[in-house]
């Protein structure tokens, strides 16, 4: 059992944490968006294309290696730090409100009474990895925003629209939404199937009865609430990456290598917390059901009457749990192979740009 | 390969026109076909570091000379009526181009070059 010193320090700890990924954010960041800010007030003026400074294309990787690793500080801090810090800190707080003051009195206010009743503790814990994606996906759009615009007297464009097909690709895409069309229907599942009440137990009617925790209605909605958010935060950001001033001084096959690689960074954090998040609720789900199939005992007129087990359904939550575990590591899998072949693609548009010299149209 | 623009800021020529001129050559040239589509406006802008109302002001221009459409759907697209150069005389702008480049001679001279010839007093009238 947690004492009081605990749960303060599981607060404090949350609080340094995210003290601690802004610092970091500022400290990464910083530098980064004020340098662009500086070449984009010398923007216009007639001097030559990058006088002084790096080239373009090394210029434009540095700014997208910035947000990057920002990006990434606030998924790999924030994600541990979600789901340890902010989550049991809130439930060690939604306990503490409940909690009665030496005089009788409830320690918590009505307000604090509302958020606790309203907002389930398995709330915060299963929405962390989309939350925590969502703020990956705002990072990167203040980076796609902030892209450094061209400079210098001759500037150059190519005259084609670009589309966020052409970027994105077929295969994390088709991957990403095959994620959250599982999502959806596990979630559609377990709010049908689950406890009228409060939709977060199951039980089973053989005699007796058994039950798990289950991932019913009151986690689905918030949980497809922020996934939502999420898919129209993807957009906006694979859109912003579409829109972002070309690369001066590189071809057209060069500037679409790294949108694409931008794209793919994206894409690969957002079909992780998905994973993520879909492996909470299947894991969450096997688990109940093995539960409400475990064999159990009741008291019948003074009588105890042992309950077999439910093979069926511990073998349905026994598979689930597999497919939980399959999604978690497929998903690390594609994030990792993803993150390589953008890297890659990156990489190899700046050795390019160190053999060729840009080409000047007539 | 899709056709290209290239703008000097520090041109005496606008650079409104600098994008007109460019594109109109271009469709001039076949390299934009009737039905291609440009890139929006503000992608454009983006992209050469300009205000968006230039290049709005050199798509106006394209759009008064007919040389593009602007529909609500599919945005800024070459005209069907664009006009096109007659392959004959496409062919010998480019053995034209060729030549001067051979001759070493630079982008505005060729085109001085043509200048002086069109402005010749005794040619047909067109």
């Amino acid at each position: 059992m947690l004492t009081s010193l605990d749960y303060l320090f599981i607060a404090l700890g949350s609080l340094v944490g995210t003290a601690l990924v802004c610092l970091v954010a500022a400290a990464v960041a910083g530098p980064a968006v004020m340098g662009t800010r500086r070449r984009n007030r010398m923007d216009g003026a007639s001097e030559p294309a990058d006088a002084g400074g790096p080239p373009a294309v090394e210029r434009a990787r540095q700014h997208a290696r910035t947000f990057t690793r920002l990006a990434w500080v606030w998924l790999v801090v924030g994600l541990p730090v979600g789901f340890y810090g902010v989550s049991t800190a809130y439930v060690q707080w939604a306990l503490w409100q409940r909690n009665m003051g030496p005089d009788g009195e409830p320690v918590g206010s009505a307000l604090t009474f509302f958020i606790v009743d309203h907002v389930p503790p398995d709330q915060v814990h299963f929405v962390t990895p989309i939350a925590v994606g969502a703020g990956f996906l705002v990072v990167y759009a203040i980076g796609e925003r902030t892209w450094p615009r061209p400079s210098g007297a001759s500037r150059q464009a190519v005259l084609a629209p670009r589309s966020v097909r052409a970027l994105a690709g077929q295969t994390l895409p088709a991957w990403s939404v095959a994620l959250g069309v599982v999502m959806v229907a596990a979630l559609f599942a377990a709010a049908i199937t689950g406890d009228r009440s409060d939709s977060t137990f199951i039980v089973t009617h053989r005699g007796g009865g058994g039950f798990g925790t289950w991932p019913g209605a009151a986690l689905g909605v918030p949980l497809l609430t922020t996934m939502a958010v999420v898919a129209v935060l993807t957009v906006l950001v694979l859109r912003a990456t579409t829109r972002r001033p070309a690369v001066a001084g590189t071809t057209e096959a060069d500037d679409l290598a790294l949108r694409q690689a931008s794209a793919r960074r994206v894409l690969a954090v957002v079909q992780l917390v998905t994973g993520l998040a879909l492996a909470s609720v299947l894991e969450r789900m096997g688990a109940g059901l093995k539960a409400a199939g475990a064999p159990d005992w009741e008291w019948i007129d003074h009588v105890r009457h042992e309950i077999p087990a439910n093979s069926a359904q511990v073998a349905l939550g026994t598979m689930t749990t597999v497919v939980a575990v399959v999604v978690l590591v497929a998903s690390i899998a594609v994030t990792v192979w993803a993150v390589v072949q953008a890297t890659r693609a990156e990489r190899a548009v700046s050795r390019a740009d160190l053999v060729c010299e840009p080409t000047t149209s007539a | 390969m899709s056709a290209r623009l290239e703008v000097e800021l520090d041109s005496a020529v606008p650079v409104y026109e600098q994008i007109r001129a460019q594109v109109a050559a271009h469709v001039a040239a076949g390299r934009l076909a009737a039905g291609d589509r440009l890139p929006p406006i503000r992608t454009l802008a983006a992209d050469l570091g300009l205000a968006p109302g230039t290049v709005a002001r050199a798509f106006r221009e394209l759009e008064a000379a007919g040389v593009v459409v602007t529909r609500r759907r599919t945005g800024t697209v070459v005209a069907e009526r664009a006009a096109v150069a007659h392959p004959e005389v496409r062919a010998a702008a480019e053995r034209y181009v060729a030549a001067a480049r051979a001759a070493g001679l630079c982008d505005e001279a060729a085109i001085d070059l043509v200048r002086g010839a069109l402005l010749q007093p005794d040619r047909e009238p067109a």
